[in-house]
Parts: C-alpha cells; sequence; structure tokens
C-alpha cells in the first residue's frame, strides 16, 4: 500500500509538471478557468431567458468540474503513447496506480474552477446561496469531482486500444454527462429506462444533492445523494481498474505493449 | 422564409466574414507556443456576444456595444429578420457592416500575418516541428 501511494504521489508530480508546462497561472486563470466561467454565463443566459437561470446556473457550475475531471483520458492515452506501458508492467507497482495519478492536478482544476464558479457567478445572476450550507459546496464538488474522475479513467481503460478516438471520447463522456444527468433538464425529463440508466452515471446524484443542499432541502436528501454518488464512483473505479488489467493482460498475449507510438 | 434572397446573401457575406475573421485570430495565434489554450477560450465569449442563442439585450448594458464588433451579431439579427414577413429595415447597410467587418478582419490578419511572420525571419525562430 505504502508503495501504491509512493507511485500515485510520483504519478501526481508528473502531471503537475505535464500541467504546468502546459499553463501558467495566468494562462489558466484568464484562459481555462475564465472559458469556464463564461460557458456557465453562457447557459445561466438562456436559463434567465427561459425563466430558469438558478436551475441552469447551478447545473453548469457543478458541471464544467466533468470536463477537468474527463481530462484524465487524454492524459491516460498519452501516457500509453509515450512508451512507458512496457516499463509500468515490469515495474513493482500497477499500472492502474500511475493511470489513475496522471489525471489527478486536472480534478483540482476542476474542483478549484468550480467552487470559483460558485463564489463569483450566483450574486451576478440574482442567485442565493443558502448560508451556511454553501459551506458545504466544495465537499459536494468534491465528491462529484471523485465520482467524474473514476468514469472518466473507466473510458480511458477502454478507449486505451483506439488512441485515434482520444478526442471524441472525451467530447461524449462529459457530452452526455451533461446531457442526461440533470445538468440542464430534469432526469424527470428523460424516459424511465433513460432514468434508470442515468442512476448509475456521476453527476447525477452528486447534482441532486447539490440542488437539494441549496434548496435548503433535508439533511437526509443530501448526505444520502452524496452516499449513491460515493458509490457510483466507486463502480466505475471498479470498472477502471478491471478495463486497464484488461488491456495489459490483452497486451501481454498478442505483444501489443510497445515502447512507444 | 419571407426574404430568401436576403437569407442567401447574409449567409454568403457571413462566410466571408467567418473567413477574415479566422485570418485575424490564426495571425493572432501563431504570436503564441501555446495557441490551442487561446483557441479553446474564445468559443464561448463569441456564442455569448454575438447574440445567437440568447438574444443580446439579456447582457449588461456594457457589453452591447462589444457586440456589434462581432460579425456573427448582425449575421443573427439579418437571418431572423429574413425569416419575417415584415419588411427587413436597412437590410443593404446591415450587409455592408458583416462584410466590412470581414474585410477588417482580412486586412488586418494579413498585415499581422506578415508582421509574425517578419519577426520569426528576424529572430530566426522558424522550426520544422
Amino acid at each position: 500500500m505504502r508503495d501504491q501511494l509512493r507511485v500515485l504521489k510520483h504519478s501526481a508530480i508528473a502531471s503537475w509538471a505535464e500541467f504546468t508546462a502546459f499553463y501558467t497561472w495566468k494562462t489558466w486563470t484568464f484562459t481555462w478557468l475564465s472559458r469556464l466561467l463564461i460557458q456557465v454565463c453562457f447557459y445561466a443566459l438562456i436559463g434567465r431567458m427561459i425563466g430558469s437561470v438558478d436551475y441552469l446556473l447551478v447545473g453548469n457550475a457543478v458541471a464544467i468540474m466533468a470536463i477537468d475531471a474527463c481530462v484524465v483520458i487524454l492524459l491516460a492515452i498519452g501516457e500509453r503513447r509515450s512508451g512507458t506501458l512496457s516499463l509500468m508492467v515490469a515495474a513493482p507497482s500497477t499500472h492502474l496506480t500511475i493511470y489513475l495519478g496522471r489525471g489527478l492536478i486536472h480534478l483540482v482544476s476542476g474542483v478549484v474552477a468550480s467552487v470559483t464558479a460558485f463564489l463569483v457567478l450566483p450574486p451576478l445572476f440574482g442567485v442565493h446561496l443558502p448560508w451556511p450550507q454553501a459551506l458545504l459546496v466544495p465537499v459536494l464538488i468534491t465528491a462529484v469531482g471523485l465520482s467524474c474522475y473514476c468514469y472518466g479513467a473507466c473510458v480511458a481503460s477502454f478507449v486505451l486500444g483506439f488512441p485515434a478516438a482520444r478526442w471524441l471520447a472525451l467530447n461524449i463522456s462529459y457530452l452526455t454527462l451533461m446531457t442526461f444527468c440533470g445538468v440542464n433538464v430534469p432526469t424527470d425529463f428523460w424516459p424511465d429506462w433513460v432514468r434508470r440508466v442515468v442512476s448509475f452515471l456521476p453527476m447525477t446524484h452528486g447534482l441532486t444533492a447539490m440542488r437539494a443542499l441549496i434548496a435548503n432541502g433535508p439533511a437526509s436528501t443530501v448526505v444520502t445523494q452524496v452516499v449513491l454518488e460515493l458509490l457510483v464512483g466507486a463502480a466505475w473505479f471498479a470498472l477502471a481498474a478491471v478495463g486497464f488489467n484488461r488491456m495489459v493482460r490483452r497486451g501481454r498475449r498478442d505483444g501489443s505493449i510497445e515502447f512507444g507510438a | 422564409m419571407h426574404h430568401p434572397w436576403l437569407f442567401a446573401a447574409t449567409m454568403l457575406a457571413s462566410i466571408f466574414a467567418m473567413g477574415g475573421t479566422s485570418m485575424l485570430y490564426a495571425a493572432a495565434m501563431m504570436l503564441s507556443r501555446n495557441s490551442a489554450v487561446y483557441g479553446n477560450f474564445l468559443s464561448f465569449p463569441i456564442y455569448i456576444l454575438s447574440g445567437v442563442m440568447v438574444p443580446v439585450s439579456y447582457l449588461p448594458d456594457f457589453l452591447e456595444p462589444l457586440s456589434r464588433l462581432v460579425f456573427l451579431s448582425w449575421s443573427a439579427d439579418l437571418m431572423r429578420d429574413s425569416l419575417a414577413a415584415a419588411s427587413v429595415p436597412n437590410a443593404g447597410w446591415r450587409l455592408l457592416v458583416i462584410i466590412g467587418l470581414g474585410a477588417t478582419g482580412l486586412v488586418g490578419g494579413r498585415v499581422l500575418l506578415s508582421a509574425v511572420l517578419r519577426r520569426a525571419r528576424e529572430q530566426g525562430a522558424w522550426t520544422y516541428a
């Protein structure tokens, strides 16, 4: 376990080095963070037009976190393309730890962006956040973020064999969440069978908890929905582990683990 | 559609303006080694300022003049008007504004591109990859 944590730490450090090579704090703030905030504003303006500003603002302030969390798909595939998989297979740790650590900094970036959206945008659109319950917003966002991250890792594990499809997989992954999980329309809008499927997707329960928290709903609803969100995340984590292991087993069998791509 | 010719003319003018504006953006992006982040940033501000999804009247007052500098706001308004039965006021002038904004982008982009290329040659900043 200690070894795994050490490897996870180094994977996260590599992720940080890559992140800071791509972004400075200025470019992150003025291009990425502001881009996400403007995206939330865009949907909140649509909400203002149709008389549903609270719903769309809250939904999209949470949803922007999913975009960052799902970036793990690109990073995991980038890791394989850089030719490190063969070395990982020979290493004392599992490849799963390394792949899971690769996108952690983007998860943090997403949580910071989402919390910033909740701090800055509600007053601009006249949306009231209840106090002191609003202090729990970062906690709920982190729970949703972890769940979305595990979902992204699972998608990554299945897309690793098709690196050319990584951008498609990323876009479909987070757009699926934004479409069906109650971000812009309630899940009740969809047919029953879609709703049943959606209850196994990340963000559905976390967003329900967030809306209940903001509407001063019962604490039991908030807690139940957060627990469900974390359980959904754990299930996606288990699927991700299976997916990564399956990819390595297949690679060993057919010799497709390469030193570079 | 009540004014199909106007709609078609607006579409053509918009395509021209899109090309001109893209030229300006492309030249500006060449100034950075990390142009992808700037390109990614631009989409939603343009969606908002153009009033394509949400009318510009829903924006704060200080943003409305800025939206008039985005050719897409003129294009969207003119296309919407060309779908309505009422006669379209100042259609010719509005078409000219779209073309003018596109031409401004094209000329500005060309000048900027020349400057960027000249600077790269002078600094020996060209690489093969």
